[in-house]
């Protein structure tokens, strides 16, 4: 079932961004220049094709910084394969820079 | 509050409650970081935040997603909300339930409790036993138990509609001052005198419904005539909305002289003096007729059976029916009461009766339930039809209504999904067969044995513990 997943282009371009380390919501808008409406519905998307995986920052690291806990997205093993499936398809992907050091 | 919080605030309104935190916490903590950077003016940090409606629109919507309704279709909430639907949908085809109310309204009469109908021959079904009419008059003049009896019978007629065309209507023939001993009231409020209607030569008194239909609701004046089966009749009064009796259908009362009932057998109803029983009354009814006889034995056998309690002796019909019910299905060896906690029985009681209560309206509203209770069956064929179709709908009701508990999960009470056979129903010695149900929650498994057999005796139910929820998580 899980080869039969075939995403947008701008699906693609968000778990490229994911796969990148742009890792919440507000850093993936930034580096793709989509908009809030379609980020985040798309992460959600992503996250219920079992793509990305979710997890809340520790409240401990928050707090030390003073600010909210933010909630950190990463590629699952499904994810990995479907981008690489991905890219192939969209080849100008495989050219997009901006991985985050 | 700022603008962009506002903004993320509402638009969390259209997330599922379950999400709805979790979401916020996250729109929230990403606005805090736009705003922390200082770089985003404030009609981009809105920007920003207008998006937050299109992430809970999408949830939303997910929320609607035909998987999440299969489950959600399976939740008791939507079992109850169907059935109070099916009320609903009575209520507004029947016109907001007019006999109910009638039914559990006080009846439109004066004194109501001392209006009653009396039949021959010691029998309680006052239209199969009529009484003649002679007998009327006499009690009119020699009963001192009673304030007064009034003769009436029915038949179908046909009456000219708005345009002239015949139409069937249900037509009452009832003495003069049968009115007047009800204590019945006019549409105008104007309760109706003594001798009303005695110098009124073809008089009718019509129903609402009927002034409404035929007439158009238009004001009666003394012109203001129907046309009965080719007859002229002028219309003396319009009965109050409420008033009905025999039953709601009859539409035109023809009023006549008690002369006019000679030597026919008709219905009787009487108004029994203050603080004077039924029994008493029939028996000093039957006395004068047995005297007007000559005290010939077996004559003069009258009872008397209170309108009121004739009306409300629906309920009792509709609780034998159900009594009945309850006894066959506790017979049933193919239904198993399954355990159940305080949750689970409080819905079962709540879908039961509301089953029962949608079998009780639907069975007043659309047959002639209420009616045959007050006539004392209206023919041969209805009365035991019926009875009949309210026991069976009463069975129906309990068999489906344990049997769909049976298959609910014991947790949450949502319908178990994913049947599946499992086993060989030809190898049963010391093997298992039968069907497997799964909580699509994933609180637990059903097993239902394909056979009851000394080690496997009847339904089993298995908890899942934590371990398998990632099986189930839809997220």
């Amino acid at each position: 079932m899980s080869d039969e997943i075939k995403l947008t282009h701008t699906s693609s371009l968000i778990l490229q961004t994911i796969g990148g380390g742009f890792n919440y919501g507000f850093d993936i808008m930034e580096a793709t220049g989509l908009p809030s409406g379609t980020v985040y519905p798309a992460l959600r998307r992503l996250e219920q094709l079992g793509l990305i995986q979710s997890k809340w920052e520790k409240e401990s690291k928050a707090a030390a910084e003073q600010r909210p806990a933010r909630k950190y997205y990463k590629l699952t093993a499904l994810g990995e394969i479907s981008l690489a499936k991905a890219v192939q398809r969209y080849p100008l992907l495989q050219h997009l820079k901006g991985t985050r050091s | 509050m700022t603008g962009s919080r506002l903004l993320i605030r509402l638009a969390g309104v259209l997330v599922p409650v379950r999400h709805r935190e979790e979401w916020a916490r996250e729109w929230l903590a990403e606005l805090h970081h736009a705003e922390s950077r200082g770089t985003e003016s404030a009609a981009s940090l809105l920007r920003f935040a207008r998006g937050a409606f299109d992430d809970a629109l999408w949830h939303r919507r997910e929320e609607w997603s035909p998987e999440r309704l299969a489950v959600r279709g399976r939740s008791p909430a939507w079992c109850l909300g169907g059935i109070g639907a099916v009320i609903v949908s009575i209520a507004m085809v029947s016109g907001f339930l007019p006999v109910t109310r009638s039914i559990l309204m006080p009846l439109p009469y004066r004194d109501p409790e001392r209006i009653a109908t009396a039949s021959d021959g010691g029998a309680p079904l006052a239209t199969r036993h009529a009484i003649a009419a002679d007998s009327v008059r006499l009690w009119q003049s020699r009963s001192k138990l009673i304030e007064g009896a009034e003769a009436y019978s029915w038949k179908e007629s046909f009456a000219k509609d708005s345009f002239g065309w015949p139409t069937r209507v249900r037509r009452a023939m009832v003495s003069e001052n049968f009115f007047f001993l009800l204590g019945a009231r006019s549409s105008e409020g104007r309760v109706f005198a003594r001798d009303q209607f005695t110098s009124c030569g073809d008089c009718v008194v019509i129903s609402y419904p009927f002034w409404r239909g035929a007439l158009q609701g238009k004001r009666v004046t003394r012109e203001t005539e129907v046309v009965l089966d080719e007859r002229r009749y002028h219309v003396a009064a319009v009965l109050a909305p409420d008033f009905w009796f025999l039953s709601r259908e009859i539409q035109v009362w023809t009023v006549a002289p008690i002369g006019s009932f000679e030597g026919q057998q008709t219905g009787v109803v009487v108004r029994l003096a203050p603080e004077v029983t039924p029994g008493d009354g029939q028996r000093e009814l039957g006395a004068v007729i047995r005297k007007a006889n000559g005290g010939i034995r077996g004559t003069g056998l009258i009872q008397l059976s209170p309108v009121a309690g004739r009306v409300r002796s629906v309920f009792g019909s509709f609780g034998l029916a159900l009594v009945l019910a309850i006894v066959t299905a506790a017979g049933s060896s193919r239904l198993r009461f399954c355990r159940m906690n305080f949750r689970g029985a409080l819905f079962f009681a709540a879908k039961t009766l509301l089953l029962l209560a949608v079998v009780f309206v639907a069975g007043l509203e659309f047959t002639r339930a209420a009616s045959i209770n007050m006539l004392g069956g209206a023919d041969l064929l209805t009365e035991p039809l019926s009875t009949w179709l309210s026991l069976l709908a009463c069975m129906g009701v309990l068999l489906w209504s344990v049997r769909d508990q049976q298959a609910r999960c014991r947790v949450c009470l949502n319908r178990l999904g994913l049947r599946t056979r499992v086993g060989c129903p030809g190898c049963l010695l010391l093997d298992w067969a039968g069907t497997e149900l799964v909580c699509v929650e994933g609180h637990g498994m059903l097993h239902v044995p394909e056979m009851v057999s000394s080690w496997s005796k009847s339904d089993q139910w298995t908890s899942l513990d934590e371990s398998w929820q990632a099986l189930f998580d839809r997220g």
